[in-house]
């Protein structure tokens, strides 16, 4: 589809055709509080609803634009995104961290670290998974364990997955819209700011802590290991098929009317390869020892079914700029700071990776309109980095101020729940832990990196 | 029944405790009276500092030793200056109580106090839950519900020293919230 259908498109859609858009994400945000054994049993249903409420009108209403543009969202976004997930996901729930650490303050927060490190190679989801079992074997015998969890939060589940697309779903998103692979470790300052301090309070307020427990009940270390290490080469292969399809140009084929790069089919293929390949080559074992299913990656393929096909008016709306129908909102972004709290502030209680893309689109809609998003994307790198250095660290960042921010956040809490570690309530979560921790470190960062 | 007893005592409170804790060390009381603020035991503490004029400290002794307690109150030392305000009678004690873990050693925990209560103490309209659900079994994303609950809430009432030992009892276990403990006076 040219840049001009999209704008005239987008320029024609009233702001009511993005309700189906926003009911998605509060469904994805409050049913798994309100109602979450509810929500377990019915979220397919829940998504399917969402996405015809939006794809039957859309589809009476503009025909063959709208069949262009749904069948355009599946192929181009949709499907290379969960193929990426699924292939890190499947490859790392192969990498098993086996004994235990003593809980000790400097071993927790080398977890920590290790954990922030790893995000940004293996995706947030997968780091937490490797990681967040060994920590609660480590800190079993501690009374005060809660915070350790939260930290981790913070930095492995969302901080750490910042530096490549393959840590954190929006920077993928921002991958396939043309933004390059290595285009993210221009976010590396902004990480370390963020990490650093983090890392030093939680080892202060650990160590604290620690010395108030009882010696008596400490617990005893076992040699550490690591089981399925060639799920590292593996991920290296990810790595390189992503990169490859950044810098190698074979050409373009069409499938259904869409027109997609051939080497974007390759990475794809690639990426199942290797985790078929993974699946094949790790023990039974090592999968047991991980709780390994399917079930988190079916529910982000089910999910995000919903979200691309209900964010298709809203990403038109935005791409007309002052045009569309979201007008105020991007009259409300008008400066890098601006960026930085609107994708930030919707990435604490929506899902970030749309969020992302919303703004993504905001920010070439207002900065470069009209113009086709492969050239549109290069311009706003060369002359405006710092809005998408913006919206990057909006949604990466502070998807970990809430419990609903970003994928893992839940998962790891109910992991240690069931752990036997009585976390934080949603609002404790916050007023607790992300408005006197994150927040001022976030107005900071602000002013250091944003203008 | 024997009734506990209440003193409500006028004094600085630092003091009250620091001296009945002497008291109780050295005449072996340890374990007959409470202090009711560190016991969790509802005191209305504003409304009693305006009705007294001033810090009151309530403590809570049982039935057998309040003669002894009493005479040491009154008997403190100089500098001490203490004032039993109020003397009164406390039929039974009780608070609520509610819990919901998803883990089950926990759950055993919880299982293990309500299970063998103090003499003279019950759970009243104790209604507990357990639901297994194997579909949740597993990390979860976007749907992290429990593959197993066990959940409840009741009245913990009857003998004083009794529901202060279960709440605290319950207040260690992670999961399980209590209230206050607020209590019946005689008439």
């Amino acid at each position: 589809m040219t840049a001009a259908v999209e704008h005239s498109l987008g320029a024609t859609l009233a702001v009511w055709w993005t309700l189906p858009f926003a009911g998605m994400l509060l469904s994805i945000a409050l049913f798994p509080l309100f109602a979450p054994r509810w929500w377990h049993h019915h979220y397919p249903k829940v998504a399917l609803a969402w996405a015809l409420v939006l794809a039957v009108p859309f589809l009476i209403e503009h025909r063959g634009e709208a069949a262009h543009e749904i069948a355009h969202v599946l192929l181009a976004d949709y499907v290379p995104f969960i193929v990426l997930l699924w292939a890190l996901y499947t490859v790392s729930s192969g990498i098993l961290l086996t004994g235990t650490l003593k809980g000790a303050p400097g071993q927790n927060v080398l977890i920590l670290a290790s954990g922030t490190l790893l995000a940004s190679w293996i995706g947030t989801t997968g780091a937490s998974m490797v990681l967040i079992r060994p920590l609660l074997r480590a800190i079993s015998w501690r009374k005060h364990r809660a915070h350790t969890v939260v930290f981790f939060i913070f930095l492995v589940s969302n901080i750490g997955g910042s530096l490549t697309p393959l840590g954190d779903p929006p920077l993928f998103l921002g991958f396939l819209h043309h933004v390059p692979f290595f285009w993210t470790l221009h976010l590396a300052p902004a990480t370390l700011f963020l990490a650093v301090p983090l890392l030093t309070l939680f080892y202060l307020l650990d160590r604290r802590y620690y010395r108030r427990e009882e010696a008596k009940s400490r617990g005893t270390a076992e040699v550490m290991g690591i089981r399925g290490w060639h799920n590292f080469l593996y991920l290296a292969g990810i790595v390189g098929a992503v990169l490859l399809s950044g810098v190698w140009r074979i050409g373009e084929t069409h499938i259904l009317g869409v027109e997609l790069k051939i080497e974007g089919l390759v990475r794809d293929a690639l990426l199942v390869v290797l985790g078929v390949l993974s699946l094949k080559t790790t023990s039974v074992g090592v999968h047991r020892a991980n709780q390994f299913s399917w079930g988190p990656i079916r529910e982000v393929a089910i999910l995000f079914a919903g979200i691309f096909v209900t964010i298709i008016p809203a990403l038109a709306i935005l791409k007309a700029g002052e045009h569309g129908a979201l007008r105020s909102l991007i009259a409300l972004a008008d400066s890098s700071r601006s960026y930085f709290w609107l994708t930030g502030g919707l990435s604490s209680f929506l899902d970030n990776a749309p969020t992302y893309l919303t703004f993504f689109n905001a920010a070439l809609g207002d900065l470069l309109p009209n113009l086709p998003e492969v050239e549109a994307v290069p311009q706003l790198i060369a002359m405006h980095h710092h809005y998408l250095h913006a919206i990057s660290c909006g949604a990466v960042f502070m998807g970990a101020n809430t419990y609903i921010g970003n994928a893992p956040n839940f998962m790891v809490k109910s992991i240690a729940e069931e752990a036997g570690i009585e976390m934080p309530s949603f609002f404790g979560y916050i007023f607790k832990y992300s408005i006197p921790i994150l927040i001022p470190l976030f107005l900071l960062a602000t002013f250091v990196f944003f203008d | 029944m024997s009734h506990y007893a209440e003193f409500v005592i006028h004094g600085n409170d630092r003091e009250i405790v620091a001296y009945l804790k002497g008291f109780a060390a050295g005449s072996g009381l340890e374990r007959a009276f409470v202090f009711a603020a560190e016991a969790g035991f509802h005191t209305g503490a504003l409304r009693e500092r305006i009705k007294h004029h001033g810090d009151v400290t309530h403590v809570i002794c049982d039935a057998p030793h309040r003669d002894r307690l009493r005479a040491a109150i009154k008997q403190a030392p100089p500098p001490f200056e203490f004032d039993i305000k109020e003397e009164r009678k406390i039929e039974r004690a009780y608070f609520p109580f509610s819990f919901e873990t998803p883990n089950r050693k926990t759950a055993e925990m919880i299982k293990a106090v309500l299970g063998s209560l103090p003499k003279g103490v019950k759970a009243a309209d104790y209604s507990p839950h357990e639901v297994t659900d194997p579909s949740a079994r597993g990390p979860e994303v976007y749907s992290p519900a429990h593959e197993y609950t066990f959940s409840g809430r009741g009245v913990i009432e009857g003998d004083v020293l009794g529901v202060v030992e279960t709440r605290h009892a319950l207040m260690d276990i992670e999961f399980t919230k209590c209230d206050e403990i607020s209590v019946h006076h005689a008439a």
